[in-house]
């Protein structure tokens, strides 16, 4: 009985694991590569710095409040969005960035 | 004739040079004015998000960190020290590291001007004329 319960559960995380997919988002010339992003529920981004100074994202959006900190060219930093709903996301050193996402279920 | 020529150089050179003693003992002179103003606008630019609108550390991104942005109302940090963390940021000193490195985004004048704003708006700081 224990087993076929870990095996259900088993089952059902690779079933999640599978369904979560991993966006990339690159920060270039002080702007976000893309203005909008459409994911699902459970997804991942990965915000990579490509300029030669440091970028930082944040939200302050109810869905998904966060501060990633600020960070190099060439490293990134991800979040996992498990809640629906719109969060829009900035960056603290160049105000002119701004990444709307849109969370599905 | 060659006299009158030398009075109105020495008047001319007075005329370059009175802008600059101008200011009263106990007043701000003109380019300390435009410091203050020019370190004003470098911290609503960028600093405002954190920090807030009156510097005492309640911008609307506060609500994010704990511990919350500095006041920079009440620092009893010295210029040197802010010039620091503002260029290099907060983990550099083992502050907040959510206090990023503006080195790379400001001009040395920015800062030196934005540390000199804070002084101005500082409680526990001298007057202008004094700094």
């Amino acid at each position: 009985m224990f087993s076929r319960n870990l095996f259900g559960c088993l089952l059902l995380a690779l079933a999640f694991n599978a369904t979560a997919a991993e966006f990339e988002v690159g920060q270039k010339d002080k702007q976000f590569s893309m203005s909008s992003l459409k994911i699902k529920a459970g997804d991942t981004v990965n915000f990579v710095n490509q300029d030669p100074f440091f970028h930082n994202v944040f939200s302050l959006s109810d869905v998904k409040t966060f501060d990633l900190g600020s960070y190099p060219q060439g490293q990134g930093r991800k979040m996992t969005f498990n809640e629906p709903g719109v969060v829009e996301v900035e960056c603290a050193i160049h105000s002119q960035m701004k990444l709307v996402i849109e969370v599905t279920k | 004739m060659r006299s009158a020529f030398k009075t109105l150089l020495w008047l001319v050179a007075l005329g370059f040079a009175l802008p600059a003693s101008a200011a009263e003992p106990g007043q701000a002179g003109p380019e300390e004015a435009y410091k203050d103003v020019r370190g004003y606008i470098v911290y609503k630019t960028h600093c405002v998000l954190c920090h807030g609108i009156h510097a005492e550390g309640d911008g609307r991104a506060a609500r994010n960190y704990n511990p919350r942005p500095a006041n920079l109302r009440l620092s009893d940090k010295n210029d040197q020290y802010k010039e620091m963390i503002i260029r290099n940021g907060g983990a550099a000193v083992s502050r907040s590291p959510f206090m990023p490195p503006w080195g790379q985004e400001l001009t040395d004048e920015q800062i030196r001007d934005v540390v000199y704003y804070l002084g101005v708006i500082n409680v526990n700081s001298k007057t202008v004329s004094q700094r």
